[in-house]
């Protein structure tokens, strides 16, 4: 693992996927979406994409704005969608490529006091791809974007001032030489109708974007998991179609949160329907040729530790097997209302842990090692073997998981993985520099948000 | 009513080897077997394997093991069989189609979850266990025992401890501490008198072996002659290898690999040479060595060796019993959930016959019960993952859908009353909004899973064995006392 200090990025490729539906169940699940979209369509929002939707073919009801649209119009569409991308950071060593199997976590800054302190910390870890900023705290960008050269994504319900605002940051951030896209994107996110236009115009102006709505609660979703991924699907779908029309090649991916019905106890989907679903939405995903990005609602409990843990850990599997480029919403507990620098450590070393798992095992010559079995013989030991030197350090190291003595462990106060966290969360802050961010551009990006009135 | 116990049949698949890295390591593994050899410090097995073709070195006591006596030999393993419970409702089928939990075994603590402090633990503790699995629908059998009984002779210690067991489960027992023949001949005895016979004990086998192998590529003597007692008495046999990256394996996983195949594979070949066709099983707990302190890492290693050494059995057809859980971690937090978590899935993905266990903190060593309580959790939520997502017309619900339309609710139509009931209900997850959480005290899984333990330590009772039986089992361990010795 790369020394957490640097920050550089790292998000090895998974050698490994699980595929937990067929390859005919996805192609049906796939075709069904496409039937929904065509026969009950989807509400949008949006003068620009109702008119885009409109000129491309689909059924517009302009009074309620339900629009069917119809299969090859989505096919059509998403052609142009990559299949993969670079989301850049401000330096080349935190480039993050969306896609192609590769992944990292989305560190959330919602309830953190301090954007800065959280945005550094996240860019300290290496497992951290991306940094996200909600919407509604957007007049922190400037000290976000200050506060690491990772990409940073601005996530949340997005007006169209708010869109605008984004876009004039993107373009005062910049790219860098040979790479011309800035640092910068968006996640837009809808509760009842597909609002698109914010997400258009970041589109066209050449911004890295993912739409997602929010898994409504309480049984407005199929009981069964095979439509609720339908529909989900589709809701993808549809957007990615319509930012393709929009802006034809521009950088799309899917975000995804968990699909499951709770009977009992209205949430989002916690347990293991929630946990399948990522891998099950990602198969959908790559089948239409898109990459998605896989979060989970923070509502563990801070206070529980065990069932933070155990949720956070099959998710992160879940999305690291099924080939999701990020997994939001690391740092976060209590349904999104706790931020705390220790569970964003806890996350990363969950995520280094999975995606380790994910890399495989690699069998080949060198590795089978018959000579140094051989060698060491019936009762020898491996130590003093130079295959030993060779790879004893490719064992993955953890920073928190203690395997010492457990008389260890209770004289020295029996501190357990979130205490150790906390701390070495204070020790990578303090040891930690970013590469600046140019004065002037950080000027340009305080005058844009106090122009804005934010 | 509840099943007695709750095995899980995965539908979903996961291939950490492909089919080129299965043939590339057992094409290593029978060169290992034949150039290398292992060692079987048993006179007995030693005459079985040469009898038999094998090379034998009296003098060293290993064994070179050709590929064609290695083939033929593991290919006898019977496609399927039964480890019966003494309840039928607790029999478990090996079948390489369903995976059975256990409890971790051989700890030699018990934490008091009430004091938090720790004691060694005694024979009133291992009978404590067994009726505290008996309990629990989500592990099958009863392996080990999970903490030994330090209170008794050594020397009968693991008879001891199989008295303490079948006397307060009615599921299958699996014995890891009964080593040497003498001892082996006394548990098959005891299980006899608990089904009438050892002819009825072929037919009702309520009692299995296993034993731990000597890494890198040996055997214990009294554990093979213990198994070999096993598989004289139709009994199910296995040998547990453990190899440690970077210690007693290589520092590659497939390196490691290789040693563990190769050892679980010889142990196999030595039972279906001396009982052709004997229910024999492969078992493992191969792991790397953390740098810093020496011990066992627990780690993606662990996780993905546990799956590849599981597809590498069923390549041969033959079961496995395979580690899982088994934490590290010192308590029920952070750490425990993430190791139990991903350990569970590698397992379960790979369809481990028989999943060794739950119960244990820090390494195997320490049982608490509402930590055991907590892993039957993550065992729920993994077998509803790996049954998949069935998708068909009424699955699909496309005209549902359609009926019902945007911004809808489906809670009241007949589709969602039918499927509603195959959610995942939780025991100690929880998952209540969160007002409800506050206001009812911030429970956790812990303080959950707390109650469950207290009430079944409190009131739960299992199955009694007849008054005569039990006194017979006593007569046995008593006689075992007296002829094993004492110190």
């Amino acid at each position: 693992m790369t020394d957490p200090v640097a920050g550089a990025t790292v998000s090895p490729a998974a050698a490994l996927h699980h595929a937990s539906l067929a390859d005919d169940e996805v192609g049906r699940l796939h075709d069904a979406a496409l039937e929904l979209l065509a026969s009950r369509g989807v509400q949008v929002d949006g003068e620009i994409a109702l008119g885009l939707l409109r000129a491309a073919g689909a059924s517009v009801e302009s009074s309620t704005g339900r629009v069917r649209l119809p299969a090859a119009l989505v096919a059509r569409a998403l052609a142009s969608a990559p299949a993969s991308f670079v989301l850049p950071g401000r330096v080349a060593d935190r480039d993050v490529t969306i896609g192609g199997g590769r992944g990292g976590l989305m560190a959330a800054t919602a309830a953190a006091p301090d954007v800065a302190a959280a945005a550094l910390l996240a860019d300290a870890l290496p497992e951290v791809a991306v940094v996200g900023l909600p919407a509604r705290r957007l007049a922190e960008l400037p000290a976000a974007v200050a506060a690491t050269a990772k990409p940073v994504l601005v996530c949340g319900a997005l007006s169209a001032a708010q869109a605008d605002v984004v876009i004039a940051a993107a373009a005062a951030i910049g790219g860098r030489d040979g790479v011309p896209r800035p640092p910068l994107g968006v996640v837009v996110h809808s509760t009842e109708q597909v609002a698109l236009d914010p997400l258009l115009a970041c589109a066209r102006a050449g911004l890295v974007c993912a739409f997602f709505t929010q898994p409504a609660l309480g049984g407005e979703r199929p009981a069964s998991r095979a439509a609720a991924l339908a529909a989900v699907h589709a809701a993808a779908l549809a957007a990615g179609a319509v930012q393709q029309l929009a802006a034809p090649g521009s950088p799309y991916f899917v975000p995804a949160l968990p699909v499951a019905v709770e009977d009992h106890a209205p949430g989002f989907g916690l347990g293991p329907a929630g946990v399948a679903s990522f891998t099950q939405l990602a198969q959908l995903a790559a089948h239409a040729g898109l990459p998605i990005a896989c979060g989970f609602p923070p509502t563990r409990p801070a206070t529980d530790e065990w069932l933070a843990a155990a949720d956070g850990t099959f998710f992160a599997l879940a999305a690291a097997l099924g080939g999701a480029a990020l997994l939001a919403v690391a740092g976060h507990t209590d349904g999104g209302r706790e931020y705390s620098p220790a569970q964003l450590v806890l996350d990363a070393e969950t995520w280094s842990n999975v995606a380790a798992v994910g890399a495989g095992i690699v069998v080949d010559e060198e590795t089978l090692a018959l000579e140094t079995i051989a060698a060491v013989g019936i009762g020898g030991n491996a130590l003093g073997q130079k295959h030993t030197r060779r790879h004893m350090r490719e064992v993955w190291q953890p920073r928190l998981f203690d395997r010492g003595a457990y008389d260890v462990w209770r004289r020295e106060g029996e501190r357990g993985a979130p205490e150790r966290a906390a701390e070495l969360a204070r020790a990578l802050c303090a040891g930690h520099e970013v590469p600046p961010l140019d004065a002037e551009k950080r000027a340009t990006l305080r005058r844009i948000i106090a122009t804005a009135g934010l | 009513m509840t099943a007695r116990i709750n095995p899980i049949a995965p539908r979903l698949h996961w291939d950490v080897l492909s089919s080129g890295d299965i043939e590339a390591i057992h094409e290593a593994t029978l060169t290992i077997l034949e150039d290398t050899g292992i060692r079987f410090p048993s006179a007995r097995a030693l005459d079985i394997l040469e009898g038999n073709g094998c090379a034998v070195d009296r003098r060293s006591e290993v064994v070179r093991l050709p590929r064609k006596v290695v083939m033929e030999a593991v290919a006898r393993v019977p496609a399927q069989y039964l480890l019966a419970g003494r309840d039928p409702a607790c029999d478990m089928i090996i079948d390489r189609a369903h995976c059975y939990l256990s409890n971790d075994g051989s700890g030699v603590f018990v934490y008091d979850h009430h004091t938090g402090e720790k004691r060694p633990s005694t024979k009133a503790d291992a009978a404590t266990s067994a009726r505290f699995v008996d309990a629990l629908p989500n592990v099958s059998y009863y392996w080990g025992p999970v903490v030994t009984s330090q209170d008794v002779p050594p020397a009968s210690k693991a008879l001891h401890d199989s008295e303490a067991v079948l006397t307060n489960t009615s599921k299958h027992y699996q014995a890891v501490t009964t080593v040497g023949e003498r001892p082996a001949r006394l548990l098959v005895e005891m299980a006899a008198a608990i089904v009438g016979g050892t002819a009825e004990l072929r037919k009702r086998p309520i009692i299995s072996f296993m034993q731990c192998a000597v890494d890198p590529l040996g055997h214990d003597g009294p554990n093979l002659e213990a198994n070999l007692v096993a598989a004289e008495h139709g009994l199910a046999s296995g040998f547990m290898p453990m190899p440690l990256m970077a210690g007693t394996g290589p520092a590659t996983m497939a390196g490691n690999l290789v040693v563990q195949n190769a050892e679980a594979l010889s142990g196999v070949v030595l039972l279906e040479l001396a009982f052709p066709g004997c229910p024999a099983f492969f078992a493992g707990a191969p792991s790397a060595m953390d740098l810093k302190t020496g011990g066992y890492t627990a780690g993606p290693e662990d996780y993905l060796l546990a799956a590849g050494a599981t597809q590498l059995a069923h390549f041969y057809g033959v079961p496995m019993a395979m580690g899982t859980m088994a934490t590290s971690a010192k308590e029920p937090d952070w750490q425990a959930a993430v190791d139990d978590s991903l350990s569970t899935f590698a397992s379960v993905m790979t369809c481990a016959d028989m999943m060794n266990g739950c119960g244990l903190l820090n390494g195997s060593k320490i049982l608490s019960y509402p930590h055991m309580v907590m892993e039957t959790e993550i065992y729920g939520i993994v077998q509803k993952v790996a049954g998949g997502v069935v998708v068909d017309h009424d699955t699909l619900a496309v005209d549902l859908i359609a009926k019902v339309g945007p911004n809808g609710t489906y809670l009241s139509e007949k589709h969602t009353r039918r499927y509603m009931k195959d959610v995942w209900r939780p025991t100690v997850w929880d998952r209540t909004p969160y007002d409800v959480w506050l206001s009812g005290g911030k429970k956790g899984a812990l303080d959950k899973a707390t109650a469950i333990a207290d009430d079944i330590l409190a009131n739960y009772r299992s199955e009694p064995l007849p008054d005569d039986v039990v006194a017979e089992l006593a007569r046995i361990v008593a006689g075992a006392d007296a002829e094993l010795g004492t110190p």
